[in-house]
């Protein structure tokens, strides 16, 4: 059964085809928010709410372009969303502290499980993170860009249709975006203190 | 080979694209050029951090919570309704309630203003009599 009969069947009333659609995409549309968010659950919590907005939309997708490109589509505008909303948050975190009212909880911490090796995590949190902000410093289209190309692997011509762009122009803000983030990285690694997080881990784990 | 050739090519050298030659010519640069050398480590690192990321599989209980997620936002959309039809049952029985007690009230009231006047009322005319704002001066 191919994407276009499983959306016809699920506007028809059958609901429960969508589990196929999702099934197939999951993986696809969390690779994607975790390219924006790089944080696995928050990625997951993401991933959760594209499929629900795009069953909810379904009835509006016209079949004018491949079901991954328009699903590419509302996984990006939710990720630029969430980090729209993450970064207003922030303000009004830094505006409480200043203000001195009482911090809620602002810092998160990595998820240590038993079979794994507490350093390396503590180094993969470090490196998401510090990828994070370099390509958060980026502008929305270069960020999309880098993220479609590098986390999807997608042709520029597939990063086109998702974008409504031409070819060209992604070619170019791919360009630039490689640019800005070699900048952007070695700054921001100049800047990166790994021995805070290390403490924190290891005062969390006594 | 000049440091913005190198930067330039260094993408491709870290896909692993770039032919013999080429590959050769940045290796040699890279051990000269410092600053050529930590845009390589920084670059090299940035994808090996992706390629973590990309390997992250997601929870493979994502499709029933996203499936038990619909079923009740379905549910609650229904009830939804259901909670927004019964008071509005109940304001427009009461506005109709309202309505029927006021014409009903209203009835006898019409039936009296309908009744029509005595003959010798009906000749006299108002505007001939005097204003009460004369009578009062007086």
């Amino acid at each position: 059964m191919n994407d276009n009969e499983i959306i016809k069947s699920i506007v028809q009333g059958d609901r429960d085809s969508f589990r196929i659609l999702v099934e197939r995409y999951q993986q696809m549309v969390f690779r994607t928010c975790m390219g924006f968010l790089h944080n696995k659950e928050d990625a997951e919590d993401l991933t959760q709410d594209v499929f629900i907005q795009a069953y909810q939309s379904l009835s509006r997708f016209k079949g004018e372009s491949a079901f991954s490109t328009w699903l590419y589509r509302i996984a990006v505008n939710a990720s630029l969303n969430k980090i729209r909303k993450s970064k207003l948050k922030l303000v009004f975190e830094r505006f409480e502290n200043l203000t001195g009212s009482d911090r809620t909880g602002s810092d998160t911490y990595p998820v240590i499980k038993n079979d794994e090796d507490p350093e390396k995590i503590i180094i993969r949190q470090e490196h998401s993170e510090w990828l994070g902000r370099a390509l958060d410093s980026l502008p929305e289209n270069q960020k999309t860009a880098i993220v479609l190309s590098k986390y999807d692997d997608l042709s520029q011509k597939e990063i086109a249709e998702i974008m409504n762009t031409t070819e060209g122009a992604v070619e170019a803000l791919l360009q630039r975006a490689k640019k800005n983030l070699r900048e952007k990285l070695l700054f921001h690694k100049k800047l990166t203190k790994p021995s805070v997080g290390k403490i924190r881990i290891l005062f969390l784990t006594i | 080979m000049n440091c913005q050739h190198c930067q330039k090519e260094l993408d491709a050298y870290l896909e692993g694209k770039l032919d013999p030659a080429g590959k050769v010519q940045i290796e040699a640069h890279l051990r000269e050029c410092r600053e050529c050398n930590d845009f390589y480590r920084i670059q090299s690192l940035a994808g090996r951090v992706i390629e973590a990321e990309k390997e992250l599989v997601v929870n493979p209980f994502l499709a029933t919570r996203v499936m038990t997620q619909i079923e009740n936002s379905e549910i609650q959309r229904v009830t939804g309704l259901k909670g927004f039809l019964r008071p509005a049952f109940i304001a427009v029985s009461m506005a109709a309630a309202i309505f029927a007690g006021v014409m009903i009230g209203s009835i006898p009231l019409r039936s009296q203003n309908n009744k029509s006047l005595p003959v010798e009322l009906s000749l006299i005319d108002d505007t001939t009599l005097e204003s009460i704002d004369l009578l009062s001066l007086e």
